[in-house]
C-alpha cells in the first residue's frame, strides 16, 4: 500500500498536501490528526470515493482510480458512521455483503459465522435498525473483514463510543492484524499508542511525522521531567552550561539523558549546583504531548 | 449476474418491509374495483341525486364506460401516488449513505441503477396488471366487450407511459439526490409534453398521447399505427434515461 504525493483540493482549498506513506503489510498503522485535519478525506481517495487532485495510490499492486476500482477488491471499509439497511438482520447484512464480494456459496455461511463470533453478535437476533452505536461499528468491523482484505481501512472506529466499546474495537482490531494490515484514523491519541505499530500524524493537510511507534516511545523513554523548589527557569539559566537538551515546560525541567553516564553527570551536576529537586518522571505522555505540541 | 440478483432481492425485501408491496396491490386493487362500478352506479346515482319528477334521458352504462373510468382512474390517481411511492429510491440511499460500504464492497454502479428501475418495473406491471384484470373481470360481468378495440394495447401505452415517467423521476432523483429531486423534474417533464401537446404537429410523435389516446383506441378512432412513433420514442426516451442515469452515478460522489 503506497500513497504517492497524493494532493486534494476541493475547489481552491488544499484539504490534502503532497502526502506520502508506506503501509508495510501486517502492521497497525495508526492515523492520528484533529477533526478536519483531512484524515477522513485521505481514506476516502484511497478508496476511490474522491478523485484525486494530483498524485497516486497503490494498493497491493492496483492504481486506484475514481468511480469504480478494481483494487476495493483488497479492501475493507469501515466508515465513520457506518450505516446499513435497518430492515436487515446483522447476518442477513452480511449475506448480502458476501453475494456482492462474490464470495462461494460454500464459503459464506462459515466466513459470517466466524466473523459474527469475532466481533461478538452470532446471538443477536435483532434487526440493525435497534442496534446501538457500539453494535454497528462491530458490525462494520464485521462486514469489512468479510472478504479477508489485505488492506483494513477504518475511519475514526472508536470516537463514538464508551471506554467499554472502545476497548472492544481495538482488540477486535488487534487480532485483525494477523489476517491483515489495518489502517485506521483517530483523534484519540491513547487508541493509537494501544495498538499501532506505526503511527503518522496529520495535521493541516500534511503528514507532520511518521515512525514506527517504538522509535518514538525510544525518543521519549530518554525524556526526564524535573521540578525543583526554584523556578524551572531559574534551574534552567543555572544549568545551561550543560551538554543536554533541555526545555521548560509548565514549570518543569525536560532533559533529554541518553545513557546511565548522562543521568549521573546530570545529578552530579545539579548536586553541584544545589539545586533541590522536587520531583523526578519518566516521560510518558507520548503522543498527547506531541499532539498537544503541534497543535499549540 | 450474481451480484446483480443479490442487490435486486435486496430491493425486493426492502420495498416489502417498507409497505410498497401492500400499497400498490391494496391501491390498484381498489382502482380495478372502482372503474366497473362508478360507470354502473353513475346513472344511479344521478336519478337519486335529480330532484323528483325530472326526466333524465341517460344512456345505459357500458363497457366503454368503465374503461374510460379506467384511463382517468389510472394515470390520474394511480401513477401520481406510484411515483411518489418510488421516487425515493435513490435519494434515500444516498442521503443515509447505505450504498457507500457495498460500493466499496466492489458493487456496480450500473447494477444499482439497473436493479432499482427493474424493481419500479415489476412493480409497475403488477399495479398495471392488477387493475387491468380487476377492471377487466368486473366489467365482463356487467357488460359485453367484445366491440372494444385493442383492449390490451391501449393498457399497453399507458404502461409504456408510466416507464418513461419513472426513468425520469429514478433520474431526477439520482441527479439532485433530494427527496424531492425526481418529483420536482417529473413534474416539470409532465408541464413539457403539455405544452409540446398544444402544437398539433407533436400528436403524432408527442409520449403523452400514449396517455391520452387509450380511449379513442377503444372506439377505434385512433388505430395502434397512429401512436407508433410515440410508442417507440417513449420505449427508447425511458432506455435513454436510465442510461443516463447510470452514466452519472458512475462519476458520482457518495
Amino acid at each position: 500500500m503506497q500513497i504517492n504525493s497524493v494532493t486534494k483540493k476541493f475547489g481552491t482549498h488544499e484539504v490534502l498536501r503532497n502526502i506520502t506513506l508506506d503501509i508495510p503489510e501486517h502492521t497497525i498503522f495508526g492515523f492520528v490528526g484533529a477533526n478536519g485535519s483531512g484524515k477522513t478525506t485521505l481514506m476516502k481517495c484511497m478508496l476511490g470515493l474522491l478523485p484525486l487532485t494530483a498524485g497516486s495510490i497503490t494498493i497491493a499492486g492496483e492504481r486506484v482510480t475514481f468511480g469504480e476500482t478494481r483494487s476495493n477488491e483488497y479492501v475493507g471499509y469501515l466508515p465513520d458512521v457506518p450505516e446499513f439497511y435497518p430492515f436487515f438482520h446483522a447476518r442477513q447484512y452480511l449475506e448480502l455483503c458476501a453475494v456482492i464480494t462474490h464470495m462461494p456459496k460454500s464459503e459464506q455461511m462459515n466466513r459470517i459465522d466466524e466473523l459474527l463470533e469475532l466481533v461478538g453478535l452470532v446471538d443477536n437476533k435483532s434487526l440493525i435498525g435497534t442496534f446501538s452505536r457500539g453494535m454497528k461499528q462491530r458490525l462494520g468491523i464485521a462486514q469489512a473483514l468479510l472478504n479477508r482484505p489485505k488492506l483494513l481501512i477504518c475511519d475514526e472506529p472508536t470516537s463514538a463510543l464508551d471506554p467499554a466499546g472502545r476497548a472492544q474495537i481495538l482488540s477486535i482490531l488487534q487480532k485483525a492484524k494477523t489476517e491483515t494490515t489495518v489502517f485506521f484514523s483517530t483523534h484519540i491519541v491513547s487508541d493509537a499508542e494501544q495498538i499501532c505499530d506505526y503511527v503518522a500524524m496529520l495535521h493541516k493537510g500534511t503528514i507532520i511525522f511518521q515512525d514506527k511507534l517504538i522509535n518514538l516511545q525510544q525518543q521519549f523513554s530518554e525524556q526526564f521531567i524535573y521540578t525543583f523548589t526554584i523556578p524551572a527557569t531559574e534551574a534552567m539559566a543555572r544549568l545551561q552550561n550543560l551538554p543536554f537538551t533541555m526545555r521548560i515546560d509548565a514549570n518543569a525541567l525536560l532533559v533529554t539523558l541518553a545513557d546511565d553516564a548522562a543521568r549521573l553527570a546530570f545529578m552530579k551536576e545539579l548536586t553541584r549546583q544545589e539545586l533541590i529537586v522536587q520531583s523526578i518522571q519518566p516521560q510518558t505522555k507520548l503522543l498527547e504531548q506531541l499532539v498537544l505540541e503541534v497543535l499549540a | 449476474m450474481n451480484q446483480w440478483f443479490g442487490f435486486f432481492k435486496k430491493e425486493w425485501f426492502e420495498s416489502i418491509k417498507t409497505y410498497k408491496l401492500l400499497l400498490v396491490v391494496v391501491i390498484f386493487s381498489i382502482l380495478g374495483i372502482l372503474n366497473p362500478f362508478t360507470a354502473k352506479i353513475t346513472p344511479a346515482l344521478l336519478e337519486q341525486l335529480m330532484p323528483a319528477g325530472t326526466i333524465l334521458d341517460l344512456p345505459a352504462p357500458t363497457a366503454l364506460d368503465s374503461w374510460l373510468q379506467f384511463y382517468k382512474n389510472v394515470p390520474q390517481m394511480g401513477l401520481v401516488v406510484f411515483i411518489l411511492l418510488f421516487s425515493t429510491m435513490m435519494s434515500k440511499e444516498l442521503e443515509k449513505g447505505t450504498l457507500v460500504i457495498l460500493l466499496t464492497k466492489g458493487l456496480r454502479r450500473s447494477t444499482v441503477i439497473t436493479t432499482k428501475y427493474m424493481m419500479a418495473l415489476c412493480y409497475w406491471t403488477l399495479a398495471i396488471g392488477l387493475s387491468f384484470i380487476i377492471t377487466y373481470a368486473y366489467t365482463a360481468y356487467y357488460w359485453d366487450q367484445s366491440e372494444l378495440q385493442h383492449l390490451f394495447f391501449a393498457a399497453s401505452c399507458l404502461y409504456v407511459f408510466g416507464l418513461l415517467l419513472l426513468a425520469v423521476t429514478l433520474w431526477g432523483n439520482t441527479y439532485f439526490a433530494t427527496s424531492y429531486g425526481g418529483i420536482v423534474v417529473t413534474f416539470i417533464a409532465m408541464i413539457g409534453l403539455f405544452i409540446t401537446a398544444i402544437f398539433p404537429q407533436s400528436k403524432s410523435w408527442n409520449p403523452l398521447e400514449l396517455a391520452t389516446a387509450p380511449p379513442q383506441l377503444l372506439t377505434g378512432d385512433l388505430l395502434p399505427t397512429d401512436v407508433f412513433v410515440s410508442y417507440l420514442l417513449t420505449l427508447g426516451l425511458a432506455f435513454v434515461f436510465v442510461v443516463l442515469t447510470a452514466a452519472h452515478f458512475k462519476r458520482k460522489l457518495v
